[in-house]
């Protein structure tokens, strides 16, 4: 599913500030699989995430996702193959507060102008059991219906990759158990997640395929 | 010159020039740094420039089709205080640059549709193939649209109230070989014979898509010759009136609006086949083009059918 | 997309509040002067409307001198001329009010329609003169309620009773005028009865116009012929003078409007970075981003023009206009009954259109850009 060779990741390429984000990283990671990206903050877990979301390009190698080389494209191409195959889950939701959480869910679709973009949402929220709160702010809901909204939303487009930065580090004990639950969920249904962490609790989980960890740029399989 | 439509025109087309010069230093940079294998910062602003290239070119052309029209209106609205002047053909011909001006902002349209077609193929590979192309004929069209704002200013400048002008009934009569126009002075039958048997041969070759896009310049020129020569007499009902603008006023229903949209818009598509193929290795059909080519040929036709008809003679 | 574009506005309101307002505000006053120009010239060509087709004055060394009356039977003998009239008027000042009188010598026989329908209804003879509405309401300021006198180039008082006003049909032409029977202009203006002031032509086919001017001309070599389409011309001519020379006005108006506009939508705070981010990473494309920015102007600059354009008639044409009338009328003193008449013209509002729309999307361009470009990767840091 996400192949990388050689993938190098330089950021202010021949400018003063120069800075080496990722070494070059080869691995492998499977279709169906779940993958967890471990190592402290800083040390390139989300450089990572951006070259395989394909919101950088890197300054060598190469990352194919689903059969497409997702590293040599432009801008626009890259947000049509996020659109297409990717959901993701941020560290702090970055939901539009001001919205209602039925707006904020159908975001991902509007430039497909597709007539069906609010029924979708309604399915994917009532999924979550998040359909009630549908007309309200998002300003207005608690931490763990945000992140419930900020699920719904990722997988409206009904991607084959689910990739996650951080999603826990704001979240009680708690929702991050409802979390990983709906985590196993997911994977049951075959979808390919990775997931950038420092949460220890995550290393315990029984259904981790693989772990790769990042340390200084170095990544470890 | 200093009416409103005047200042208006010139705002605007000077607006136009200002971020086209904008964008003409963005060219430049990327015919010279674009390179799309590299990770550098200059690469990835290069890249988003291009963006604003496309979005000004967008606007601009989207301006530049009715500021056409508002052209024409504007020399029409001329014509009531430049003595002599009965329509915009007389304030057109009343000094030296006024033909070469609408040329050019004619030609600056199809310029302009061109490169958004290079532009949309563009943004259609996923390796930015013709970005260096499209920068390049950019830079190839500023120069154009810079020659057509000086021969705007010009044009205004040089307009005078008080010379007496001709009105269009001497400017395109063929028995006084007086004006610009003598070029077009062709025989009416002749005229019309030619622009019919170019639209057969466009026909003919619509395979061979650039014999096709030649065909379709030379099937442009006989139109407009013929328009002149032969049909408008029949639109206008009258033997000596020969102006290609009267017909845009709504004594004639406008008519001309849609004449002339059907025509370019047909010799466009026409052209833009042969630049497709040429520049942009993209095969396309040559169907739309005849398709309004088609249009125009029988809406054109119509009006001597109809006199014939009604009346049982024929002009000429 | 465009539902969206509404709920950014509404998120953004006061950032584009004062765009808004302001922009209403510059259409308004953009539209209101041209529809007052515009009502103006209309009143105006209703009157050059009623004009005879060809004026003939007389010039000596450059400048109008009285033309003779015998003019007027040769005129008549050219073919294609029905008629031709010997006209007395002049201006006749009024000191202590500082102003002009148009003084105009009536025959029988007018040669304006309004003046011949007005002459079927009274009896006009001797010392009496029939007044316009601003003329009336300035003599009654000076207490000249049934009678004035006229002061003749030789210092000799002439009293003229005053026989009442008469009704305007085109407030621009008749409200400084006065109309007197034809011996008593004569006496008043001092000029012999063989002179006249000018001679009007009636040609009841406007094709012959210009062929008969020059026949005239050919015939009187110091004469000035002036046409009806030349008074047109040079109407036209002086309206489209004024409006360029407003326009070009307005235009720095606009310009420091659309640095304001320029400054308001390019200071994309934090929020709106952050938000926009956000957009591309779920795979929002930058063409989709520009859309979005050109929906938010367009929906911002298209009801700025409607709800401009709309103030502006109910301004002009309910209201009449307040305040900037008076900055139109170098005739206030005596012209204050102006009505503007509802004018429609598709030219002026394309030409609004094109000021003011267009030039609005080109001041977003680069602030829209600028937002579509924003890197989506910085929301992952």
């Amino acid at each position: 599913m996400i192949e990388c060779q050689k993938v190098k990741k330089v950021y202010n390429l021949g400018t003063s500030k120069e800075v080496v984000a990722l070494e070059e990283a080869t691995f492998y990671i499977p279709k169906g699989s779940f993958t967890l990206l471990v190592g402290p903050s800083g040390s390139g877990k989300s450089t990572l995430l951006a070259l395989i979301g394909a919101l950088t390009r890197p300054t060598s190698g190469k990352v194919v996702v689903d059969g497409e080389i997702v590293s040599k494209l432009p801008e626009d191409f890259a947000s049509l193959y996020r659109r297409e195959k990717v959901g993701f889950i941020f560290q702090k939701f970055h939901l539009l507060e001001e919205l209602s959480v039925l707006e904020n869910v159908v975001i991902p679709l509007i430039p497909t102008s597709s007539p069906t973009i609010y029924k979708k949402a309604q399915e994917v929220l009532k999924r979550f059991s998040i359909d009630h709160k549908a007309k309200s702010k998002v300003r207005k809901l608690s931490g763990g219906e945000q992140q419930r909204v900020a699920i719904a939303r990722s997988l409206i487009n009904d991607p084959k990759l689910l990739l996650a930065d951080e999603p826990t580090a704001n979240l009680d004990k708690r929702l991050t158990l409802e979390f990983i639950e709906i985590l196993k969920e997911l994977k049951g249904e075959g979808k390919t997640i990775l997931l950038a962490t420092h949460d220890p609790r995550f290393l315990e989980l029984d259904f981790i395929d693989k772990i790769l960890e990042v340390k200084e740029g170095y990544v470890i399989s | 010159m200093l009416s409103p439509e005047v200042l208006i025109l010139l705002i605007l087309d000077g607006a136009i020039l200002l971020f086209l010069t904008l964008s003409f230093f963005t060219a430049v940079l990327i015919v010279r740094y674009f390179d799309f294998s590299k990770d550098t910062p200059l690469q990835y602003y290069l890249e988003r420039r291009s963006y604003l290239v496309s979005v000004i070119l967008h606007l601009s052309f989207s301006l530049k089709i009715p500021l056409l029209f508002y052209f024409v209106y504007t020399l029409d609205k001329l014509s009531n205080v430049i003595p002599g002047a009965m329509c915009a053909a007389g304030v057109i011909t009343s000094n030296s640059y006024g033909v070469a001006l609408l040329a050019v902002k004619v030609l600056n349209i199809y310029l302009f549709g061109l490169w958004l077609v290079a532009n949309r193929e563009d943004f259609f590979t996923k390796e930015y193939r013709f970005t260096k192309f499209k920068f390049k004929f950019f830079i190839f069209i500023y120069l154009f649209v810079v020659g057509e704002f000086i021969l705007e200013l010009l044009f205004f400048k040089s307009l005078d109230v008080s010379k007496v002008v001709s009105c269009c009934g001497v400017l395109f009569d063929a028995t006084k070989n007086s004006t610009l126009f003598s070029f077009f002075l062709l025989d009416s039958k002749l005229s019309a014979g030619l622009f019919y048997l170019s639209f057969f041969l466009l026909l003919f070759f619509r395979k061979k898509i650039y014999l096709f896009s030649l065909l379709t310049l030379i099937f442009l020129l006989f139109s407009l010759i013929s328009l002149i020569q032969f049909f408008s007499p029949y639109i206008y009902q009258l033997p000596t009136h020969h102006c290609p603008f009267c017909l845009l006023q709504k004594e004639y229903f406008y008519v001309g609006y849609l004449l002339y949209t059907f025509l370019f818009l047909g010799t466009f598509l026409g052209v833009s086949v042969g630049f497709k193929k040429f520049f942009l290795t993209k095969e396309d059909k040559s169907w739309p083009s005849l398709l309004f080519d088609s249009l125009y040929l029988l809406v054109v036709t119509f009006y001597p059918v109809w006199y014939l008809f009604k009346n049982g003679v024929t002009l000429f | 997309m465009i539902e969206f574009a509404i709920s950014s506005l509404k998120r953004r309101f006061w950032k584009y509040l004062a765009v808004f307002f302001i922009y209403t505000l510059l259409i308004w006053l953009t539209s209101s002067i041209f529809l007052i120009s515009l009502s103006l010239k209309k009143e105006l060509f209703l009157t050059v409307e009623e004009l005879p087709e060809i004026i003939v004055q007389k010039t000596l060394a450059g400048r109008l001198i009285p033309i003779e009356i015998d003019r007027v039977e040769k005129i008549e003998e050219i073919v294609g001329v029905e008629a031709a009239y010997p006209r007395v008027w002049g201006y006749y000042y009024f000191a202590p009010a500082r102003v002009n009188f148009s003084v105009v010598g009536l025959e029988e026989i007018g040669y304006t329609k309004t003046l011949n329908n007005f002459l079927a209804l009274n009896e006009f003879e001797g010392n009496v003169m029939v007044v316009g509405e601003g003329v009336k309401r300035i003599l009654n300021n000076y207490y000249y309620k049934e009678f004035f006198n006229f002061i003749t180039p030789s210092g000799e008082f002439v009293q003229v009773k005053l026989k009442g006003t008469f009704p305007t049909t085109s407030a621009l032409e008749s409200s400084d005028t006065i109309l007197l029977p034809l011996p008593l202009a004569r006496k008043i203006f001092q000029l012999p009865s063989h002179l006249a002031t000018d001679i009007v032509v009636k040609v009841p086919n406007p094709k012959e116009v210009p062929l008969i001017s020059q026949k005239i001309k050919t015939l009187f070599p110091d004469s000035r012929v002036i046409s009806k389409e030349d008074i047109k011309a040079s109407y036209q001519n002086l309206f489209d003078y004024k409006q360029g020379v407003f326009l070009a006005v307005m235009l720095g108006a606009f310009l420091a409007f659309f640095i304001l506009a320029f400054e308001r939508i390019s200071a994309i705070g934090q929020e709106e970075m952050k938000e926009i981010g956000i957009l591309k990473a779920l795979g929002w494309q930058i063409r989709d981003i520009l859309k979005l920015k050109f929906l938010e102007a367009l929906l911002v600059v298209g009801n700025a023009f409607f709800i401009g354009i709309v103030l502006s008639y109910g301004y002009v044409f309910w209201f009449q206009a307040p305040l900037l009338r008076n900055l139109f009328s170098g005739f206030s003193v005596l012209k204050p009954t102006v009505e503007f008449l509802p004018v429609w013209d598709w030219g002026v509002f394309i030409t609004l259109f094109l000021v003011t729309v267009p030039l609005y999307l080109f001041a977003v361009i680069i602030p829209s850009w600028r937002a579509s470009v924003v890197d989506p990767e910085e929301i992952l840091r």
